[in-house]
Protein backbone atom coordinates (compact mmCIF):
# COMPACT_ATOMS: atom_id res chain seq x y z
CA UNK A 1 0.00 0.00 0.00
CA UNK A 2 1.17 3.33 -0.72
CA UNK A 3 1.95 5.71 2.32
CA UNK A 4 1.49 9.40 2.60
CA UNK A 5 4.18 11.02 -0.16
CA UNK A 6 4.90 7.51 -1.83
CA UNK A 7 4.52 8.63 -5.65
CA UNK A 8 2.37 5.96 -7.91
CA UNK A 9 4.12 3.55 -10.08
CA UNK A 10 4.44 4.31 -13.48
CA UNK A 11 1.72 2.75 -15.05
CA UNK A 12 2.36 4.27 -18.28
CA UNK A 13 5.08 1.91 -18.88
CA UNK A 14 2.91 -1.41 -17.83
CA UNK A 15 0.81 -0.41 -20.76
CA UNK A 16 2.96 -2.68 -23.48
CA UNK A 17 3.19 -5.40 -21.61
CA UNK A 18 -1.05 -5.66 -20.89
CA UNK A 19 -1.81 -4.72 -24.80
CA UNK A 20 0.32 -7.51 -26.03
CA UNK A 21 -1.99 -10.19 -24.52
CA UNK A 22 -4.84 -8.06 -25.74
CA UNK A 23 -3.69 -8.15 -29.32
CA UNK A 24 -2.77 -12.00 -28.49
CA UNK A 25 -6.50 -13.00 -27.89
CA UNK A 26 -7.71 -10.87 -30.41
CA UNK A 27 -5.38 -12.66 -33.23
CA UNK A 28 -6.28 -15.97 -31.69
CA UNK A 29 -9.97 -15.28 -32.55
CA UNK A 30 -9.49 -14.04 -35.71
CA UNK A 31 -7.18 -17.79 -36.45
CA UNK A 32 -9.48 -19.81 -35.29
CA UNK A 33 -12.14 -18.62 -37.61
CA UNK A 34 -9.79 -18.57 -40.96
CA UNK A 35 -9.13 -22.19 -39.79
CA UNK A 36 -12.68 -22.97 -38.62
CA UNK A 37 -13.90 -21.83 -41.86
CA UNK A 38 -11.86 -23.22 -44.43
CA UNK A 39 -12.35 -26.14 -42.59
CA UNK A 40 -16.15 -25.41 -42.73
CA UNK A 41 -16.71 -23.84 -46.65
CA UNK A 42 -13.31 -25.85 -48.34
CA UNK A 43 -12.76 -28.75 -45.96
CA UNK A 44 -8.78 -27.49 -46.30
CA UNK A 45 -8.53 -26.44 -42.55
CA UNK A 46 -4.43 -26.00 -43.14
CA UNK A 47 -5.39 -23.51 -45.77
CA UNK A 48 -7.00 -21.25 -42.97
CA UNK A 49 -3.95 -21.36 -41.27
CA UNK A 50 -1.36 -20.66 -44.01
CA UNK A 51 -3.62 -17.50 -44.55
CA UNK A 52 -3.37 -16.19 -40.76
CA UNK A 53 0.03 -17.50 -40.81
CA UNK A 54 1.23 -14.94 -43.77
CA UNK A 55 -1.24 -12.36 -42.43
CA UNK A 56 0.08 -11.90 -39.37
CA UNK A 57 3.71 -11.83 -40.89
CA UNK A 58 2.94 -8.92 -43.20
CA UNK A 59 0.97 -7.50 -40.08
CA UNK A 60 4.32 -8.03 -38.32
CA UNK A 61 6.48 -6.20 -41.09
CA UNK A 62 3.90 -3.35 -41.15
CA UNK A 63 4.36 -2.16 -37.98
CA UNK A 64 8.03 -3.85 -37.09
CA UNK A 65 9.11 0.36 -37.07
CA UNK A 66 6.63 1.35 -35.09
CA UNK A 67 6.11 2.94 -31.61
CA UNK A 68 5.93 0.49 -27.95
CA UNK A 69 2.22 0.33 -28.20
CA UNK A 70 2.38 -0.59 -31.92
CA UNK A 71 5.43 -3.15 -31.43
CA UNK A 72 3.36 -4.89 -28.26
CA UNK A 73 -0.53 -4.66 -29.90
CA UNK A 74 0.03 -5.37 -33.07
CA UNK A 75 3.43 -7.26 -33.77
CA UNK A 76 3.88 -9.30 -30.33
CA UNK A 77 0.42 -9.05 -29.43
CA UNK A 78 -2.11 -9.52 -32.73
CA UNK A 79 0.05 -10.85 -34.76
CA UNK A 80 1.83 -13.09 -32.69
CA UNK A 81 -2.10 -14.85 -31.71
CA UNK A 82 -3.00 -14.78 -35.52
CA UNK A 83 0.17 -16.88 -36.21
CA UNK A 84 1.43 -20.25 -34.54
CA UNK A 85 3.84 -22.84 -34.55
CA UNK A 86 2.11 -25.18 -32.03
CA UNK A 87 -0.99 -26.12 -34.61
CA UNK A 88 1.55 -26.09 -37.69
CA UNK A 89 3.83 -28.78 -35.64
CA UNK A 90 0.73 -30.76 -34.80
CA UNK A 91 -1.04 -31.07 -37.69
CA UNK A 92 2.51 -31.72 -39.52
CA UNK A 93 3.01 -34.95 -37.16
CA UNK A 94 -0.77 -35.70 -38.69
CA UNK A 95 0.30 -35.45 -42.22
CA UNK A 96 3.61 -37.44 -41.39
CA UNK A 97 1.40 -40.34 -40.56
CA UNK A 98 -0.61 -39.81 -43.63
CA UNK A 99 2.28 -39.50 -45.72
CA UNK A 100 0.84 -36.25 -47.45
CA UNK A 101 4.46 -34.98 -47.71
CA UNK A 102 2.93 -32.46 -50.17
CA UNK A 103 1.29 -30.76 -47.48
CA UNK A 104 4.47 -30.91 -45.20
CA UNK A 105 6.27 -29.03 -48.03
CA UNK A 106 3.99 -26.67 -48.80
CA UNK A 107 3.82 -25.58 -45.11
CA UNK A 108 7.10 -26.19 -44.01
CA UNK A 109 8.55 -24.20 -47.18
CA UNK A 110 6.08 -22.82 -49.33
CA UNK A 111 4.27 -21.05 -46.31
CA UNK A 112 7.15 -20.10 -44.88
CA UNK A 113 8.67 -18.51 -47.94
CA UNK A 114 5.55 -16.45 -48.69
CA UNK A 115 5.33 -15.54 -45.12
CA UNK A 116 9.36 -13.80 -45.17
CA UNK A 117 8.04 -12.33 -48.31
CA UNK A 118 5.25 -10.76 -46.56
CA UNK A 119 7.20 -9.79 -43.67
CA UNK A 120 9.04 -8.09 -46.52
CA UNK A 121 6.42 -6.51 -48.09
CA UNK A 122 4.84 -5.33 -44.46
CA UNK A 123 8.52 -3.39 -44.18
CA UNK A 124 8.52 -1.96 -47.16
CA UNK A 125 4.92 -0.53 -47.12
CA UNK A 126 5.27 0.30 -43.32
CA UNK A 127 8.29 2.71 -43.95
CA UNK A 128 10.78 0.22 -42.78
CA UNK A 129 13.83 -0.91 -44.25
CA UNK A 130 13.32 -4.20 -46.55
CA UNK B 1 -20.27 -25.61 -27.57
CA UNK B 2 -21.05 -21.75 -28.73
CA UNK B 3 -19.50 -19.35 -31.08
CA UNK B 4 -19.32 -16.87 -28.05
CA UNK B 5 -18.26 -19.12 -25.61
CA UNK B 6 -15.58 -20.64 -28.16
CA UNK B 7 -14.14 -17.66 -28.80
CA UNK B 8 -13.99 -16.61 -25.09
CA UNK B 9 -11.70 -19.39 -24.22
CA UNK B 10 -9.82 -19.35 -27.44
CA UNK B 11 -8.70 -15.49 -26.02
CA UNK B 12 -8.68 -16.02 -22.68
CA UNK B 13 -6.07 -19.28 -22.79
CA UNK B 14 -3.97 -16.83 -26.04
CA UNK B 15 -3.63 -13.53 -23.68
CA UNK B 16 -2.26 -16.06 -20.81
CA UNK B 17 -0.24 -17.24 -23.55
CA UNK B 18 1.45 -14.47 -24.90
CA UNK B 19 1.90 -13.02 -21.84
CA UNK B 20 4.48 -16.03 -20.62
CA UNK B 21 5.72 -15.82 -24.92
CA UNK B 22 6.58 -11.81 -24.43
CA UNK B 23 7.78 -12.07 -20.92
CA UNK B 24 10.33 -15.10 -22.09
CA UNK B 25 10.87 -13.77 -25.61
CA UNK B 26 11.10 -10.53 -24.90
CA UNK B 27 11.35 -9.19 -21.66
CA UNK B 28 14.42 -11.52 -20.44
CA UNK B 29 16.57 -11.08 -23.26
CA UNK B 30 16.25 -7.17 -22.54
CA UNK B 31 16.25 -7.61 -18.92
CA UNK B 32 19.88 -9.47 -19.49
CA UNK B 33 20.68 -6.64 -21.99
CA UNK B 34 21.20 -9.28 -24.94
CA UNK B 35 19.23 -9.12 -28.06
CA UNK B 36 20.84 -12.05 -29.64
CA UNK B 37 19.09 -13.91 -26.86
CA UNK B 38 15.59 -12.82 -28.75
CA UNK B 39 16.21 -16.08 -31.23
CA UNK B 40 17.39 -18.75 -29.24
CA UNK B 41 14.33 -17.46 -26.38
CA UNK B 42 11.71 -17.63 -29.46
CA UNK B 43 13.34 -21.48 -30.31
CA UNK B 44 12.70 -23.13 -26.90
CA UNK B 45 9.15 -20.91 -26.53
CA UNK B 46 7.74 -22.36 -30.25
CA UNK B 47 9.29 -25.87 -29.62
CA UNK B 48 8.06 -26.22 -25.87
CA UNK B 49 4.69 -24.91 -26.64
CA UNK B 50 4.50 -27.71 -29.61
CA UNK B 51 5.13 -30.07 -26.88
CA UNK B 52 2.77 -29.02 -24.85
CA UNK B 53 0.49 -28.73 -27.82
CA UNK B 54 1.28 -32.36 -28.75
CA UNK B 55 0.26 -33.32 -25.56
CA UNK B 56 -2.68 -31.68 -24.90
CA UNK B 57 -4.11 -32.78 -28.74
CA UNK B 58 -3.18 -36.78 -27.14
CA UNK B 59 -5.24 -35.82 -23.90
CA UNK B 60 -8.21 -34.27 -26.35
CA UNK B 61 -8.31 -37.13 -28.64
CA UNK B 62 -8.04 -39.61 -25.67
CA UNK B 63 -10.76 -37.67 -24.38
CA UNK B 64 -12.93 -38.30 -27.38
CA UNK B 65 -12.13 -42.03 -27.67
CA UNK B 66 -13.72 -42.03 -24.07
CA UNK B 67 -17.28 -40.38 -26.18
CA UNK B 68 -16.42 -37.27 -23.93
CA UNK B 69 -16.21 -33.67 -25.46
CA UNK B 70 -12.93 -32.07 -25.30
CA UNK B 71 -13.74 -29.20 -27.42
CA UNK B 72 -13.21 -26.81 -24.40
CA UNK B 73 -9.79 -28.11 -23.33
CA UNK B 74 -8.83 -27.69 -27.37
CA UNK B 75 -9.95 -23.58 -27.47
CA UNK B 76 -9.02 -22.87 -24.31
CA UNK B 77 -5.34 -24.80 -24.25
CA UNK B 78 -4.36 -25.93 -27.37
CA UNK B 79 -5.77 -23.08 -30.02
CA UNK B 80 -6.12 -20.15 -27.13
CA UNK B 81 -2.67 -21.14 -24.71
CA UNK B 82 -0.41 -22.82 -26.95
CA UNK B 83 -1.36 -21.05 -30.44
CA UNK B 84 -0.74 -17.63 -28.50
CA UNK B 85 2.38 -18.98 -26.74
CA UNK B 86 3.98 -19.95 -30.01
CA UNK B 87 4.54 -17.58 -32.69
CA UNK B 88 4.78 -18.07 -36.72
CA UNK B 89 5.22 -14.34 -37.07
CA UNK B 90 8.18 -13.97 -34.43
CA UNK B 91 9.96 -16.20 -36.12
CA UNK B 92 9.73 -15.12 -39.62
CA UNK B 93 10.82 -11.45 -37.68
CA UNK B 94 13.63 -13.14 -35.77
CA UNK B 95 14.33 -14.78 -39.21
CA UNK B 96 14.64 -11.24 -40.98
CA UNK B 97 16.50 -9.68 -38.38
CA UNK B 98 18.93 -12.19 -38.49
CA UNK B 99 19.65 -12.41 -41.96
CA UNK B 100 21.44 -9.25 -41.65
CA UNK B 101 23.94 -10.37 -39.20
CA UNK B 102 25.00 -13.49 -38.41
CA UNK B 103 23.56 -16.09 -41.43
CA UNK B 104 24.44 -18.88 -40.47
CA UNK B 105 23.49 -18.94 -36.98
CA UNK B 106 20.01 -18.04 -38.11
CA UNK B 107 20.13 -20.49 -40.90
CA UNK B 108 20.95 -23.12 -37.83
CA UNK B 109 18.00 -21.71 -35.70
CA UNK B 110 15.27 -21.82 -38.61
CA UNK B 111 16.10 -25.33 -39.63
CA UNK B 112 16.52 -26.29 -35.88
CA UNK B 113 12.22 -24.79 -35.36
CA UNK B 114 11.04 -26.44 -38.79
CA UNK B 115 12.49 -30.23 -37.24
CA UNK B 116 11.87 -29.66 -33.81
CA UNK B 117 8.45 -28.11 -33.58
CA UNK B 118 7.02 -31.58 -35.48
CA UNK B 119 9.35 -33.98 -33.46
CA UNK B 120 8.31 -31.99 -30.15
CA UNK B 121 4.85 -32.32 -30.98
CA UNK B 122 4.98 -36.40 -32.21
CA UNK B 123 6.53 -36.71 -28.54
CA UNK B 124 3.94 -34.61 -27.01
CA UNK B 125 1.32 -36.92 -28.69
CA UNK B 126 2.96 -40.02 -27.90
CA UNK B 127 3.59 -38.98 -23.93
CA UNK B 128 -0.24 -38.66 -23.70
CA UNK B 129 -0.78 -41.56 -25.89
CA UNK B 130 -2.55 -39.60 -28.26
CA UNK B 131 -0.46 -40.05 -31.67
CA UNK B 132 -2.44 -40.63 -34.45
CA UNK B 133 -3.06 -43.47 -35.87
CA UNK B 134 -3.27 -43.57 -39.71
CA UNK B 135 -4.79 -42.58 -41.45
CA UNK B 136 -5.15 -39.68 -38.80
CA UNK B 137 -7.45 -36.75 -38.39
CA UNK B 138 -7.14 -33.51 -39.94
CA UNK B 139 -6.43 -31.49 -37.16
CA UNK B 140 -5.40 -27.84 -38.29
CA UNK B 141 -6.23 -24.84 -35.47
Amino acid sequence: MLAAGDSFPDLAGLAPALLAPLGTALGAVVRDGLVRGARARLSRADLGLAVAQVVACFVAGLFAGGGAMALAFCVAGFAGGLSTWSSLAVDMVGWWRERRLGLIAFHGAGVLALSFAAFVAGRALGGGAA
Amino acid sequence: MTALRRALLVAAGAALGGLFRVVLAVFLPVAADDPALVAPALLVVNVSGSLLAGFLRGLALGEERKGRDPSGLEATMVVGFCGGYTSYSAFIGSLYTGLAGHLPWTIALAAATVVLCPIAAAIGMRGSGGYPPRPAQDSAG
